[in-house]
């Protein structure tokens, strides 16, 4: 058992509070035979381009996760629906100097597909390299929080952060953070990961057969991994019906009932942070009046929403990035909840008259173009017109997202309450999407990170969803489940919260 | 000057004088429309390209570092100096040589366009014939209503009843023609199974009802009425005396389906997730690779142009009457 302070790998998650989500049956109740070696995986999954690198810095998408997930491997791993931390190519870890300091031993018999083995200098130049000047990662904040990363022994790291930090281990199962060979500049996949590239096609297809030096000796159960570029959702679903795919993720949830019914196929959904709102720019008019932000929340009907959106597949939000089934969710802060009346009142208050323009885009996902659609009926009963506007997908991250007034955002789910709050609603924070600037929720977050004690830790997110949830620019109506069908042959997978069993579906299944 | 005699092939050189100079300036125009129009869409490679983790600061290093300030005509000017340099540049989304993206998805479309044609040009020309021989007999009516009907649906139409048809419902293909690298010729057979089957049922109605029309506006010739006159048999008529001198425009038909066949199929390449040149340019568009989309643009617009010069050409040499100078222009 990992040993982290004198706690159990478990209880050490609980104490770090990192986000868990609600432990749903985590596999389909089918017979599951012992694990057996033999066949070809073919995973569908969206977020590949031609224009594609096997540089882990430009990973950004959930197909760059699962190749991640199969050729690679991070120094802690996420498992489960409620984000258990295990050891990835760190066997244990353990904080010091009030979690300013973390000390990371590596797993002994780790190598790479070159036969290398995996040392702690790989790790530190796989960390921090996503802070290279000319560094795009969307990891870069975590390796800019570390002040010095030291190699104590070839199976020894200790990251010194410039603030403390308990989330710092689950951060590090980031799936750009994945270790690489020292000095790799010419990116060719090599790896430790259960699997190794056999043929890498940009937009189209990555290939890979099992790493036979695999560390991990109970895993990597299949020959072959194939992971398809499926980056539309109908051939996504049409391929997994034919067979041409075994796992499919992402699936639209109003075709998860169909596609459970086929013959040979089975259908789950998994709860997670993830979703797609509203963003009411808060620094400037007319969002910077607070009752108008507060009449628009309540004049979004979120039952509708779920019900008609997302097929009932989810739970309502209240207008914070915490999901009611993280253990940090404030449950007894005040629910913002459709009413008419109320919002109509708020809106007089507010002095604001006119039209409001909503700008949304399948950017945000198909679900924000409809939900938008929604709102705009949903409004017009208290009083508010809302006129919603479609902008093309082409730019929308650029030049409407977090820059106009009244739009959909989109936020992925992070492996950390922390960072979420942090990344897109602390002011100044280049994430901040709304542009909301508060003090004492900033001081809370602030606290909250650096809190050793549970419940003082929970008291300052509680605090600080209140006031996001009561004053804060953004709209959470819904957190969606995500769909992912699975062949009933596949046996072994362990939903997780993020796609494909938290990117390392390749790994833990075989065929019946 | 001019006398009455003159050199036999001056026609054709002149023919081939004015068709690469007009082609030139079509692929010249071709590309610096893609160029403008590119430009014009909304948003641009560093967006694209980072997306939701775009800040003003890395969109603008990333901007400087791809030369997207620089105005516009001089990245024009500076990319066409570059490929008359045989330089294709370097994608701007992955920074490899654009060549090394474009030749396996180019090998990948001219593949599928060479199946397609062999399936498409026996059965659409085969099919023109026989609707010719068999004129308003219920067997060129229902060919002509079949083929008009393909003709009117939308390729992804076609595309997604197939897949439904063959793919989903009796799972005898892939819905997605992605082929492994290992396996052979077989996989490949069954990944270029249903998009060759669209192409067909799409690309036919064509060639077929322009075949029909070539060999019976040949019919209505005056040695033709003489040869039924003679009491030759319509088959007859049709195989040795009609076929012989529709045969130009036939072939320019085929070529120009040929050259369909790798240009237009963009949809097709789509609906299957092909990786052909198509779904390239599409995709590369998606992420304002604009490197990439340009050196798409000018193949297709190489290769159209070709094909359609060659397809006069050859229209020109089996056809004495265009090979030969008009008398009296002198």
């Amino acid at each position: 058992m990992n040993k982290v302070c004198g706690l159990s790998r478990r209880g050490f998650l609980q104490s770090a509070g990192v986000t868990a989500l609600m432990a749903a049956a985590p596999m389909a109740a089918f017979a599951q035979s012992g694990p057996k070696r033999g066949g070809t995986l073919a995973i569908g999954i969206e977020g590949a381009s031609t224009g594609d690198s096997l540089d882990p810095r430009s990973f950004n998408s959930p197909y760059w996760g699962v190749v991640s997930g199969t050729i690679f491997n991070t120094l802690v791993e996420i498992y489960g629906p409620s984000n258990e931390l295990r050891p990835g190519l760190a066997k244990s870890w353990e904080e010091s100097e009030g979690g300013k300091r973390w000390t990371f031993d590596l797993v002994e018999g780790a190598t790479f597909h070159d036969g290398r083995p995996v040392t702690s200098a790989d790790v530190i130049y796989s960390i921090m390299f996503h802070d290279a000047e000319d560094s795009r990662s969307n990891s870069r904040a975590i390796a800019a929080s570390v002040a010095e990363a030291k190699a104590e022994s070839p199976t020894r790291v200790v990251f010194d952060l410039k603030e403390a930090n308990y989330f710092f281990p689950a951060m590090l199962s980031n799936y750009p953070l994945c270790i690489i060979p020292e000095g790799t500049t010419t990116f060719d996949g090599i790896g430790s990961g259960p699997y190794k590239i056999t043929r890498f096609s940009p937009g189209e297809m990555i290939e890979a057969v099992r790493h036979e030096g695999y560390f991990k000796t109970d895993a990597a159960w299949v020959d072959q991994v194939v992971i398809l570029a499926a980056n539309d959702p109908a051939a996504r679903a049409s391929a997994f019906q034919s067979g041409q795919l075994h796992i499919a993720s992402m699936l639209e949830s109003r075709t998860a009932a169909l596609l459970g019914q086929l013959p040979g196929k089975q259908v789950h959904s998994y709860q997670t942070s993830q979703f797609a709102g509203f963003n009411l720019r808060a620094d400037s008019a007319p969002f910077d009046n607070a009752d108008l932000r507060m009449a628009l929340k309540l004049a979004i009907d979120r039952e509708d929403i779920l019900a008609r959106v997302y097929g009932g597949l989810g739970r309502i939000g209240n207008d914070t990035p915490i999901p009611p089934n993280d253990p940090l969710f404030a449950a007894d802060i005040p629910q913002n909840s459709y009413d008419p009346e109320k919002a109509a009142e708020y809106f007089k208050k507010s002095g604001f008259t006119g039209t409001l323009t909503l700008q949304t885009s399948e950017a945000a996902s198909a679900a924000a173009v409809d939900m938008a659609a929604l709102f705009r009926e949903h409004a017009a009963k208290a009083g508010i017109t809302i006129d919603v506007v479609r902008e093309p997908a082409d730019g929308y991250w650029s030049n409407v997202w977090g820059q106009t007034a009244f739009h959909s955002t989109l936020w992925g789910a992070r492996p950390t309450a922390d960072m979420i709050l942090t990344t897109a609603y602390t002011s100044g924070s280049p994430g901040n999407d709304t542009h909301w600037s508060n003090a004492d929720f900033d001081a809370a977050v602030t606290a909250a990170r650096a809190e050793p004690d549970e419940a003082k830790r929970r008291a300052y997110y509680t605090e600080a969803q209140r006031i996001l949830s009561s004053d804060g620019g953004v709209i959470v109506p819904v957190f969606g489940d995500v769909v992912e069908g699975l062949s009933v042959e596949v046996q072994g997978y362990v939903t997780g919260t993020q796609p494909l069993a938290n990117y390392r579906a390749a790994e833990q299944v075989w065929f019946a | 000057m001019s006398t009455a005699k003159r050199p036999p092939s001056r026609p054709i050189r002149d023919f081939v004088i004015s068709r690469s100079l007009s082609g030139l300036v079509s692929l010249i125009l071709v590309t610096a429309l893609i160029f403008i129009g590119t430009a014009m869409l909304p948003g641009d490679t560093a967006s694209a390209l980072l997306g939701q983790n775009a800040t003003p600061a890395a969109l603008e290093a990333l901007r400087q570092d791809l030369r997207l300030d620089d105005p516009l005509y001089l990245r024009y000017f500076g990319w066409f100096w570059d490929v008359l340099h045989g330089d294709l540049g370097v994608s701007l989304a992955s920074g490899r040589p654009v060549s090394e993206v474009l030749l396996p998805r180019l090998q990948n479309s001219m593949l599928l366009a060479l199946v397609a044609s062999l399936f498409l040009l026996p059965v659409a020309i085969g099919g023109g014939i026989a609707a010719a021989i068999w004129k308003d007999s219920w067997f060129d009516r229902a060919l002509g209503f079949t083929s008009m009907l393909f003709l009117a649906m939308p390729a992804f139409l076609v595309g997604y009843i197939l897949i439904y048809a063959l793919s989903v419902r009796m799972g005898w293909f892939p819905s997605m023609s992605v082929a492994p690298l290992m396996g052979g010729v077989g996989p490949w057979v069954k990944v270029l199974a249903l998009p060759v089957l669209a192409l067909v049922i799409i690309g036919q109605a064509h060639t077929m009802k322009l075949t029909r029309t070539a060999i019976l506006s040949v019919l209505s010739t005056d040695y033709i009425l003489m040869a039924e006159v003679k009491g030759i048999s319509r088959r007859r008529i049709i195989l040795l005396h009609a076929l012989p001198n529709a045969l130009s425009p036939i072939l320019s038909i085929s070529i120009l389906t040929v050259a369909y066949l790798i240009v237009d199929v963009v949809v097709v390449e789509i609906v299957f997730s092909y990786p052909g040149l198509g779904k390239l340019m599409v995709d590369s568009v998606a992420y304002r690779d604009l490197t990439v989309v340009q050196a798409c643009g000018l193949f297709f617009a190489l290769i159209f142009v070709a094909m359609n010069f060659l397809a006069d050409f050859l229209a020109m040499l089996a056809n004495p009457r265009q090979r030969v100078p008009a008398r009296g222009a002198v």
